[in-house]
């Protein structure tokens, strides 16, 4: 019998003045997001291809920026939790709100100027609906990153999601952005029915979604429900795990970051990426791992659900850096070499969701670790973008060809892109002097002494294993021999002061900042939680 | 007496950066600008050493001059430096060599083989062409200095390792890019060997700190509060079996599996005699003299500074790994035929020495041990400066092809003939005095196969000689220079001696070598009182 | 214990001895650095010049030394008993505090009047000697250095300096043998000197670690009081010196430390096992192998034990053990010797076998014989060589005996010279030899620690001395003349400076004796430092009294002199082989003259099993052992990417069928492992 309250039916209340600013920023970008929908199609076609985006995109980046500014004055405000539990604007949601926005504004950079770039070599133009699917995704972010509820979470999850796979769809005439545009619909299509699953099963025998009041249902639960509530959890930690290219659910994962516009493969590795975790974050401290918070007496059945949760974490993190890493070496194309980088990563950073079970400290690793994967991972990305190359079938340069060779001679030819893009390759390889290494260095030590030390030597190896890849990229743009100087590093010429190079070198920067003085971020991350 | 400067130290560090960006601004290829900048790098440097020297009082033996400033207080992390007699030596020993290597190489200083394609001007007066991106390569072994001076002066465990890991990045680029023909394969080698160990030393670093915080409460990674954690706890040597679950046992293997990758020491020597072969001049003697002085500077202070009880207990290990590293190094010396390989052999023979030395644990022995650091340093500098000046002349590594050389180029062969006598440490050079500490050292230790050890250690005497001797033979006697292929540019070329600027330095090095042998208490007065009370605690 | 007391009154800092040593030093460097300069870029004409001129400052300055170490002998023989330097400490670390003194004593005089004295002569020599060779600088230099590290290794006072001279020596004899660098046979009998030697000094490198250990100081003088302190305290005879019952310093160790010096000395004085160098070191010039392999370095490790006297009497079995090795070498030397051709290597292991003949004197406790033989073999020795030298030097180079003979009327003077030389040696009457071996043979019977045995070898090596020496001067001088047409045409007496030297040591290998002889030399000159053993009436082992033993060994080297020279001189054109004379086979003949094989079999045991093993240690190791791990882990890893990547085929149904398949296992592996 499902034991419904009834205050649980949500009733509209009026709400207060004081909530208002935090929901500026989720006001603002879909403002605009659909006045952009209005003005696209009413420019006539006559404008320049370029005049017919850059009002779209200007108008974006207004949006972006009055949403960054107004996250920016909320994180003074005291938290607050909106629509009875719906909406949490604690700490932690006021922190992602400010980064995802940040995100989302240097993605839609790169995606403009790496437009600008490819109009000199007569590729077809994003059209205008990309900047507005950006936008709509990064509304989908702040609801799913600032939400304790669990269907606010499948709603806002499934926002982003849609957006997304529109937008690695959409550069129509290339045949590998639409396959893989396809193939991430069907697979997240396939996700988001098991969370909704999951979803049910949880709601059914917890009686609430609230996820601040699931630790107190739990303690009610007898044993039978213990189990289908173990079944949903699973189902959902599955979705979860997808969205994040965790093990099992990590083969799209490749296809699609090939596939799809660079620009727009990074927001997806940065800011997606980064949601799903603030996600995963939430549900494992209310519902997962509840036992930390939730009162002793009743450990026995909290703790089976937390035991069958810690089990499949465990074994999906092993996996996931083990075969992150020894896929990478294999790949000579940049893209799919990076995005099993990225697969690494999910698996450290799922080391610290598993060290969560009995440490508060390994979130605060886990969000600092995801901080400065963030910010490295756009700048990666950010010079990517500029470069297109030949395939060697059709002599069309697409950005999906781009291998390795190609950089030969960065190093030489653009000063601050080879600069920058090795400072971005030793933060993930986690070499001092970067953000990565503290990250890494907060990470060991907070998972150190609580969990199982095969771990952190699993950890360490496969970290060395990527540790040859990131080099052999470095070593391509410096140290190539001087018979075949140049890749296709050659043929760009682009005015050294644009967008995507101030973006590239802030991303520089704040890795450096990050990795010699993180004391006051640290700082920051401490008082999230 | 003046006070005693405060940021003293901090000077020291960070002087060399501000040089490799002034090497960054200006036009390093002009070649005055690049002797200006580098000869007053290292002049600043050396006079600042010499002055820390003088004004280190040798009485107490804690760290002097220290500087301590918060840097990430929620781990307990302080960028706070120190310097005591084993780091006095250490930083006073860079900026020598650094000294000798600016002074030698401002003109040529990059690896022939692999740019054909600049012209073979054969007047010897000009000289040769500077490499290309010269500022850059200049900027990051500046840079490279400041990491080793990080290194020797950081007292707290995470600014070591801090500095330890970025005197990784300028080598990788150092030899990856002005690297010899084959560098690509064998620099990647060498940095993923290199990490391999010091990533275990991180983990140890944050679980030594973390059984501290759980012993004393204290949460802080200063060396000096890490040395009186009770790790005696974590260690019970009544057996084997006990030791090895020993955690204090663990903790000293992952320090000593870095600094043993580091110097390096037989099993894990591979990278070592491929990363000489491949690397710039500048390079060569940045790597073998002093960042393999960083891995034996780490054994003597954190792996037998902090774990005194596993360090006697496994002391006679150590010190057979280092004999054996003595004797392989020597054979393996014996049969290489390219120099820079023979060279890097002979220095993992030295180090062998070293590490017996360090792990006699008594105070002759560990002083030995300092001492031998000192003058492998010097040697080692010496002897790529000869193999570089030798290339130059009669192009090409292989000293098979080479021979007969000693009437040619006298100045060359005497040189050369100094450095050897201080390779096989016969009595009168600096290597004898540290040599015989090393020996006496290892027959005082109180376990019962002291003397065979002895013996084994007196017996590398035998190989160094064999192999000193075959190489010195093969490049300066026997019959004259047979090498047809280079034959045609071969006369004029070898033509010229060493050079006013090569002979003063190889004076200088001669200078150490013979007067450290002769005077040894030159250095000696400035490291008694430290190495006995600190180490041993 | 007066004698003791009388050591440290008298001693008297001065000095004096940094001056012996300096000067060497001072001439090494002017002709080091000023006489390039000076003849900088002058090639024939002035090298004339150049060579008188390096040649009379090296000669001068060690002749300056020589007169000092006369004055000090003087001062030495006047009443106090040393001369000390001042000192400063040298190694000085926590206890082991090494200072760097230098003692002249009663003994160390002797030794620095031979060494300066004989290499004045030698230096004088080689000014004719070497005068058309290029490189006569570079020689003058390395002879200054040699004469350097010899006074160091005598007057140092602590043993790491006489190891400093000891290695000092070594690399001077290595530096002097590979002189003429450019022919590789040189360079390898130049090597194969300095291992050898290296060898012997890893024993005396564990000896010296010992006795810091035990003893714990490494002042000679104290180390001599510490043990003769024990001695007296113990009024100790031979027979109960076991009873030494001192902790660290029980009679095993002693003899642990002497048998290790012995090691040392072995390598140095090339006894028995580590022989082979000597004779290869006759590639160098003659007159290094005069001063060095003859006269002084060689004498360097008889020169030790006799040093470290009070220690060797503190361990009977030590001392039994250097009698029979050098009894051994002796005896062994002296066969091979019989069997060679080449002037130059019949001198040298005739001075293997004399040394064998010192280290015997040492051995059965007669030190003052052993320093005398010492003394007067220095002198004939040196003779003999440099004779040599000058016939080699008139027939261009020619070192073959069996191409001289008859060089009587061509060469008188060093015919009369070296006649003089060969009398000495062999031990004719009236001759230096004559009385130090005399003195030995008769110790070999008195002392206790003699034995009828040796004397019996001392004796048949006496004989095969004389015999070899008296083969030396037949087939050289005497007999049909057996060299070329070519030589004849060049055939010269030596010039004058080098007649000189060679009649100013026949004129010191003839008074030699009489001025050792041992009633003249007053047993107080030695007793402080040399544990004198009086000498008794009657031997204890053969009753055989001194007259009596003088007159049999004067018997003995008469008739083989005399068997000598008649069998070997020959009257047809080619020399008669010992095979013929003595109708022995031709298999010992080969075997005498290949010197028993010996260098082949150290050969075929060490040298060549060991660079085999280094070169497999450089390849095959390298890449198989100590790579094989990073090279597996490679292969591992990649072929493990190459499998994986065949999974990620591209299409989406493998990807779902992938999803499907972890949300399943995850369930099952939740459910099962709950609990």
């Amino acid at each position: 019998m499902l034991n419904v309250q009834m205050h649980e039916v949500m009733l509209i209340q009026k709400i207060p003045s004081a909530i208002w600013p935090f929901l500026f920023p989720v006001i603002i970008l879909s403002i605009f997001a659909i006045l952009n929908l209005v003005i696209a199609p009413l420019l006539s076609s006559k404008h320049t291809k370029k005049g017919r985006t850059g009002v779209v995109f200007f108008m974006a980046v207004i949006a972006l920026l009055l949403c960054t500014f107004s996250a920016l004055f909320n994180f003074t405000l005291t938290s607050e939790t909106l629509f009875a539990g719906l909406l949490v604007f604690d700490n932690l949601a006021k922190y992602s709100t400010i980064v995802l926005c940040l995100g989302g504004l240097f993605s839609i950079i790169n995606l403009y100027e790496s437009e600008i770039a490819c109009d000199q070599r007569e590729e077809t133009p994003l059209p205008a609906e990309v900047y507005i699917l950006l936008l709509f995704s990064l509304i989908g972010m702040i609801i799913l990153a600032s939400t304790t509820h669990l269907f606010m979470m499948f709603v806002a999850l499934e926002i982003m999601s849609y957006s997304i796979y529109v937008m690695v769809a959409i550069r129509r005439t290339s045949k590998n952005s639409s396959e893989a545009g396809l193939k991430y619909f069907i697979m997240g299509g396939v996700s988001s029915a098991f969370f909704l699953y999951g979803l049910v099963l949880v709601f059914g025998n917890l009686g609430t979604l609230e996820l601040t009041k699931a630790s107190l249902a739990l303690t009610l639960l007898n044993p039978h429900q213990i189990l289908l509530l173990i079944v949903g959890s699973i189902m959902i930690i599955g979705a979860l795990l997808f969205k994040v290219g965790a093990f099992p659910f990590h083969s799209w994962v490749a296809d699609v970051y090939q596939g799809a516009n660079t620009a727009i493969t990074g927001f997806m590795a940065s800011a997606v990426k980064f949601a799903s975790f603030i996600m995963i974050l939430r549900l494992t401290k209310y519902l997962f791992f509840a036992s930390t918070t939730a009162s002793t007496n009743a450990s026995t059945n909290v703790s089976a659900n937390s035991e069958a949760i810690f089990l499949v974490l465990s074994i999906s993190a092993l996996l996931t850096m083990i075969w992150g890493n020894v896929l990478a070496i294999q790949q000579s194309n940049i893209k799919r070499l990076l995005a099993y980088s990225t697969i690494a990563h999910t698996g450290y950073l799922l080391l610290a969701v598993l060290a969560s079970q009995n440490s508060v400290r390994s979130f605060e690793a886990l969000i600092f670790y995801l901080t400065a994967y963030f910010f490295s991972t756009l700048g990666t990305f950010a010079v990517l973008s500029l470069f297109r190359d030949k395939d060697d079938k059709n002599d069309k340069e697409l950005e999906s060809e781009l291998t390795i060779d190609s950089l030969r001679g960065m190093g030489f030819k653009h000063h601050l892109l080879g600069v920058a893009f090795t400072l971005f390759l030793l933060s993930f390889a986690g070499i001092p002097l970067t953000a990565g290494f503290i990250g890494k260095f907060f990470l060991f030590s907070s998972i150190l002494p609580k969990i199982h030390f095969t771990f952190v030597i699993v950890a360490v190896l496969t970290s060395l294993i990527s540790l040859s890849y990131y080099l052999k990229l470095i070593a391509v743009m410096y140290m190539r021999g001087e018979e075949r100087m140049y890749g296709v590093v050659d043929r760009l010429e682009y005015n050294p002061v644009n967008a995507t190079t101030i973006i590239i070198s802030f991303t520089a920067i704040f890795t450096l900042f990050l990795g010699i003085f993180p004391g006051p971020m640290l700082t920051i991350i401490a008082s999230l939680f | 007496m003046l006070e005693r400067p405060t940021c003293l130290l901090s000077i020291i560090i960070f002087l060399p950066s501000v040089f490799a960006i002034l090497s960054l601004l200006l036009p390093m290829q002009k070649e005055w600008i690049r002797n200006l900048i580098l000869f007053s790098s290292s002049l600043c440097s050396l006079l600042l050493a010499l002055f820390l020297w003088n004004i280190f009082d040798v009485k107490n033996s804690g760290f002097q001059f220290s500087e301590f400033h918060e840097w990430i207080p929620k781990w307990g992390i302080a960028y706070a430096i120190g310097v005591d007699s084993i780091s006095l030596l250490m930083v006073l020993m860079t900026a020598i060599v650094a000294f000798i290597a600016f002074l030698s190489t401002s003109y040529n200083c990059h690896n022939h083989d692999h740019d054909h394609d600049h012209d073979h001007d054969h007047n010897h007066n000009h000289p040769l062409p500077a490499i290309k991106y010269a500022s850059a390569f200049y900027a990051l072994i500046l840079f490279l200095q400041t990491a080793l001076y990080g290194t020797f002066l950081a007292t707290d465990l995470f600014l070591f390792y801090f500095f330890w890991e970025i005197a990784l990045i300028p080598m990788l680029f150092i030899i990856g890019i002005w690297g010899g023909s084959k560098r690509l394969k064998v620099t990647i080698k060498f940095f993923i060997y290199t990490l391999f160990g010091s990533l275990f030393m991180l983990i140890a670093i944050i679980a030594l700190v973390a059984i501290h915080k759980e012993n004393t409460g204290v949460l802080s990674a200063q060396y000096n509060i890490l040395k009186q954690g009770q790790l005696a706890a974590y260690f019970d040597g009544s057996s084997p079996m006990a030791a090895l679950s020993s955690p204090q046992l663990w903790l000293f293997l992952a320090f000593t599996l870095a600094f043993i990758i580091k110097i390096p020491i037989v099993p894990f020597h591979t990278w070592q005699p491929d990363i000489y072969e491949e690397s710039p001049l500048l390079g060569a003697i940045f790597i073998s003299a002093l960042l393999a002085k960083m891995g034996t500077y780490g054994l003597l202070r954190f792996s037998i500074g902090l774990f005194a009880e596993v360090s006697n207990y496994i002391s006679p290990l150590m010190c057979i790994l280092g004999i054996v590293s003595i004797l392989y190094g020597a054979l393996c010396a014996w049969s290489q035929i390219s120099m820079k390989r023979v060279i890097a052999y002979s220095s993992i023979s030295h180090a062998g020495y070293i590490l017996v030395g360090l792990f006699t644990l008594n105070a002759i022995g560990m002083t030995g041990g300092l001492y031998q650091m000192f003058n492998h340093a010097l040697l080692v500098t010496g002897m790529f400066l000869m193999a570089s000046y030798l290339f130059e002349r009669v192009h090409t590594d292989n000293i098979r092809e080479m021979g007969g050389l000693a009437k040619i180029i006298p100045l060359h062969s005497l040189a050369l003939f100094i450095l050897l006598l201080s390779l096989i440490a016969l009595p009168g050079t600096n290597s004898f005095v540290g040599e015989f500490s090393i020996l006496v050292g290892t027959f005082n230790m109180n376990i019962r196969m002291a003397p065979l050890l002895a013996f084994f250690v007196a017996l590398g005497g035998i190989f160094s000689a064999l192999y000193a001797f075959r190489f010195y033979h093969l490049i300066m006697f026997g019959a004259i220079y047979k090498k047809e292929k280079h034959k045609e540019h071969r006369e004029p070329f070898l033509a010229f001696d060493l050079k006013i600027k090569e002979v003063l330095v190889m004076g200088i090095i001669a200078l150490f070598i013979l007067g450290l042998g002769i005077y040894p208490d030159l250095f000696f007065a400035k490291t008694k009182i430290s190495i006995t009370t600190k180490v041993m605690r | 214990m007066n004698e003791l007391q009388s050591l440290q009154t008298s001693l008297q800092t001065s000095f004096l001895p940094f001056w012996i040593i300096l000067l060497p030093l001072i001439g090494l460097i002017i002709n080091a650095v000023i006489t390039p300069l000076i003849f900088r870029g002058v090639h024939n004409h002035l090298h004339k010049t150049k060579v008188i001129f390096a040649g009379s400052v090296a000669t001068l300055v060690i002749f300056i030394s020589f007169l000092l170490s006369c004055y000090a002998y003087f001062i030495l023989s006047s009443n106090s008993s040393a001369i000390k330097s001042p000192s400063y400490l040298w190694p000085n670390i926590d206890t082991l505090k090494i200072s760097f003194q230098l003692v002249i004593d009663k003994l160390s005089i002797i030794l620095c009047l031979v060494v300066t004295a004989v290499g004045s002569l030698i230096h004088l020599y080689s000014i004719g000697y070497m005068g058309k060779d290029d490189g006569v600088v570079r020689y003058f230099v390395f002879l200054n250095l040699f004469c350097f590290s010899m006074l160091l290794l005598i007057i140092g006072n602590s043993l790491p300096l006489m190891f400093f001279g000891w290695e000092g020596v070594g690399l001077c004899s290595y530096l002097l043998i590979g002189f003429w660098y450019t022919d590789k046979e040189k360079l390898q009998n130049a090597t194969k000197a300095f291992i050898m030697n290296r060898i012997g000094d890893i024993g005396l490198l564990l000896a010296m670690v010992l006795i810091f250990k035990s003893i714990g100081t490494l002042e000679i003088s104290n180390i001599n009081q510490i043990i003769s302190t024990y001695q007296s305290t113990y009024q100790n005879t031979y027979q109960n010196i076991q009873q030494i019952t001192q902790q660290t310093l029980d009679s095993q160790t002693i003899t642990i430390i002497c048998l290790l010096l012995f090691v040392g000395a072995i390598g140095k004085s090339a006894q028995i096992p580590l022989y082979t160098w000597l004779p290869d070191a006759m590639s160098g010039p003659t007159p290094v192998s005069a001063l060095i392999h003859a006269a002084t370095m060689v004498t360097a490790g008889v020169y030790m034990i006799v040093r470290f006297s009070p220690l060797y009497q503190a361990s009977p079995t030590a001392m039994a053990v250097i009698a029979t090795i050098g009894a051994g070498t002796a005896l062994f030397a002296a066969t091979i010797a019989i069997a060679q051709n080449d002037i130059k290597k019949v001198l040298a292991y005739s001075t293997i076998s004399q040394l064998g003949f010192m280290f015997l004197a040492c051995g059965v406790g007669a030190y003052t014989a052993a320093i005398f033989h010492l003394l007067t073999h220095a002198f004939f020795k040196a003779l003999l060589f440099l004779g040599a030298g000058s016939v080699i030097h008139a027939c261009q180079g020619e070192q073959d005996m069996q191409k001289f003979g008859g060089l009587r009327k061509y060469l008188p003077h060093t015919f009369v010279t070296m006649m003089i030389g060969s009398f000495a040696i062999s031990g004719l009457p009236l001759f230096s030899g004559f009385f130090s071996k005399d003195e030995i043979l008769f110790s070999v019977l008195a002392l206790p620690y003699g034995g009828s045995g040796l004397y019996l070898i001392a004796t048949i090596t006496a004989f095969l001395t004389a015999i070899y020496t008296a083969r030396l001067i037949s087939m050289t001088f005497l007999g049909e003349e057996r060299f070329t047409v070519m030589v004849r045409k060049y055939l010269h007496e030596s010039p004058s400076v080098m007649l000189v030297p060679l009649y100013v040591l026949a004129f010191l290998a003839t008074i030699g004796g009489i001025f050792g002889l041992h009633h003249f030399l007053v047993p107080n000159n030695y007793s402080e430092i040399v544990i004198f053993s009086k000498l008794p009436e009657i031997g204890i082992h053969l009753p055989l009294t001194e007259r009596e033993v003088m007159i049999s060994s004067a018997f003995i080297s008469i008739v083989g002199f005399i068997l000598g020279l008649t069998l070997f001189r020959t009257k047809t054109k080619e020399s008669k082989s010992i095979r013929k004379i003595f109708k022995i086979p031709l298999s010992i003949q080969r075997v005498l003259e290949n010197k028993y094989y010996v260098d082949e079999i150290y050969d075929y045991i060490l040298v060549r099993p060991l660079r085999l093993f280094a070169y497999h240690c450089s390849i095959f190791v390298e890449q198989y052992v100590f790579d094989l791990v990073i090279v597996l882990l490679q292969r591992v890893i990649f072929s493990l990417g190459k499998k994986l990547r065949t999974l990620q085929s591209g299409d989406v149904q493998m990807y779902l069928l992938f999803f499907l398949l972890g949300i399943t296992s995850f369930l099952f592996l939740a459910l099962n492992f709950k609990g």
